[in-house]
């Protein structure tokens, strides 16, 4: 049976009935709002993260890096 | 009551609306977090260690780097608002996930042992300028004895619950800013910069490799210990790039600062244990900054139960809320001894196989795995069985199941942590923790492009 075609029900063990529909209607809102755009590069829940937000990092973290190439060499 | 209500909260993908933490929030928060006695100790070996010379960079470089290596799962967890273990079982499989938590916990002691034996060692110190009696004033019994009530107190605080909590990790955060803005200009005034610049490491290794690579590894253990600690947080954040920048920058650079003064006093002083800095100011002021220590220390440990219960309470949701806090908690006075205290960069080298590991896989299915078609779907992770897409082979997903070992088992060929030796003889030259996280990440990657993700059924079939 293809799992993906059919609505399966959530049974994380020990969740009581009100934990498990509020779960249930969650997961409802985001495979019904944002998943289909995720499935496609889009969001989750929040805005994305941006390149740029990558590239801080590496520029930060490649000067700390060649500052401690520095000292070893020095 | 608080607690149902947050472990309640605890298992639901987050909303959008319920977001509480932009850029700052995570940054006041992750440096409040951060700035503990694992970062005063770290610091502390890196000093006796390495010369000053060599220590910034390298305090830097070990807490930034790993940190940087895993930081985008700050953006994985915020981007599904979920609780970080539950999220875990679409890489791990839900059963090897269990594993993992139960790894999370059990190592997890390691550092509410810590800072509760530093309690202990400030408290018998507070009780020595006071005159107490003489068997609290020694190490064995006092300390291991403080240590405990420590551990116990803590407990009680995590027990309390989230409101009580948050206002003992602001104060501790204070108290310990107060204790090291006050040492560090002391120590300064008292040495000046240029003796603490010049001195001589303490307790160097055999040869300047060995020693700065043992300097990289203890910070680099701190560094990734972090990647078991994001999903609490960041499944709040408000956007992917908040969680992403507040985690890496607040747990990063930011606190490493109180690694590097640390650094500098281990040097001017030559001692390990940051409650002996303290003791060297004399009379009140000594009294004063050992009970701010102390405080700050047990707060620590009730930051660091809470979550460990909400997380253990969350998996098994029919136990108990004391019997949850009880197991997170009391197999900690184990470790609670002289002899543990000293083997913290053993306890780090071991933190940075475990917890390097796991990041390079997580990261690993993040860039190479979880995107676009084959990005996370949030209906199988609670789902348990065959049918969801991440039972894979009986709950173990066989590709984090051999990068795990592959990962792990290079750690150990390259330093066995024990006996601070490297059986293969490349740990001076490349460290263990950083290249273990990227045998990892290669080989979960590998395995999943190529063997496991072709095998599961494709998104929208």
């Amino acid at each position: 049976m293809n799992i993906m075609s059919v609505k399966r029900n959530i049974n994380l063990h020990g969740i009581d009935e009100e934990l498990c529909n509020s779960v249930e209607e969650r997961i409802s809102e985001f495979e019904r709002e944002h998943e289909p755009d995720l499935l496609k590069g889009g969001t989750g829940w929040v805005t994305h993260i941006r390149k740029l937000d990558y590239a801080i990092a590496i520029f930060i973290n490649l000067a700390i890096t060649i500052l401690l190439v520095i000292t070893f060499i020095e | 009551m608080k607690i149902k209500e947050e472990i309640f909260f605890n298992l639901l993908p987050t909303r959008k609306s319920e977001r509480v933490y932009g850029f700052w929030d995570f940054l006041a928060v992750q440096i409040c977090f951060g700035i503990a006695a694992w970062f005063f100790l770290v610091g502390s070996l890196t000093g006796l260690t390495v010369d000053a010379k060599d220590a910034i960079p390298i305090i830097l470089f070990g807490n930034a780097i790993p940190l940087f290596l895993i930081a985008p799962m700050a953006v994985i967890f915020a981007r599904y608002g979920v609780e970080q273990w539950l999220g875990s079982s679409a890489v791990l499989g839900h059963r090897f996930k269990d594993i993992w938590l139960f790894i999370y916990i059990t190592s997890s002691f390691g550092w509410i042992a810590y800072a509760s034996f530093l309690f202990g060692e400030s408290t018998i110190k507070f009780v020595k300028v006071f005159d107490g009696p003489l068997m609290l004033t020694q190490e064995v019994p006092g300390a291991v004895v403080f240590a405990m009530v420590a551990t116990l107190v803590g407990t009680y605080l995590a027990y309390l619950g989230p409101t009580t909590l948050k206002h003992l990790i602001h104060a501790a955060a204070i108290f310990l800013l107060v204790v090291l803005v006050f040492f560090t200009w002391t120590v300064f005034s008292k040495f000046g910069i240029d003796t603490i610049l010049s001195a001589e490491p303490a307790k160097p290794l055999e040869t300047l490799a060995w020693s700065r690579a043992s300097a990289i590894e203890y910070n680099v253990g701190l560094g990734f210990s972090w990647a078991f600690w994001y999903g609490q947080w960041t499944r709040l954040a408000r956007t992917e790039s908040s969680a992403f920048h507040g985690c890496l920058w607040g747990w990063g650079i930011l606190a490493a600062t109180a690694g590097i003064f640390s650094a500098f006093v281990a040097l001017a002083l030559g001692v390990y244990d940051p409650s002996e800095w303290i003791v060297s100011l004399g009379g009140g002021l000594a009294a004063l900054g050992l009970l701010l220590f102390a405080v700050a220390n047990v707060s620590s440990v009730a930051a660091l139960v809470y979550p460990m219960s909400i997380t253990l309470r969350s998996r098994f949701p029919n136990l108990s809320w004391i019997y949850a806090v009880l197991i997170c908690s009391l197999p900690a006075i184990l470790l609670e001894n002289p002899v543990v205290f000293e083997s913290y960069g053993v306890y780090l080298a071991y933190i940075a196989l475990l917890s390097g590991t796991y990041g390079g896989i997580m990261i690993a299915d993040y860039f190479l795995v979880n995107r676009g078609k084959s990005s996370w779907r949030i209906r199988d992770l609670y789902i348990t069985g065959p049918e969801s897409r991440y039972w894979y082979w009986g709950g173990f997903n066989p590709a984090a199941v051999i990068a795990t070992l592959a990962g792990a088992g290079f750690y150990l060929w390259t330093l066995d942590p024990f006996n601070w030796v490297s059986p293969n003889g490349l740990f001076p030259y490349i460290t263990a923790g950083i290249p273990s996280f990227l045998l990892s990440f290669l080989v979960y990657a590998v395995l999943m492009r190529l063997w496991v993700l072709p095998g599961m059924e494709k998104p929208g079939a």
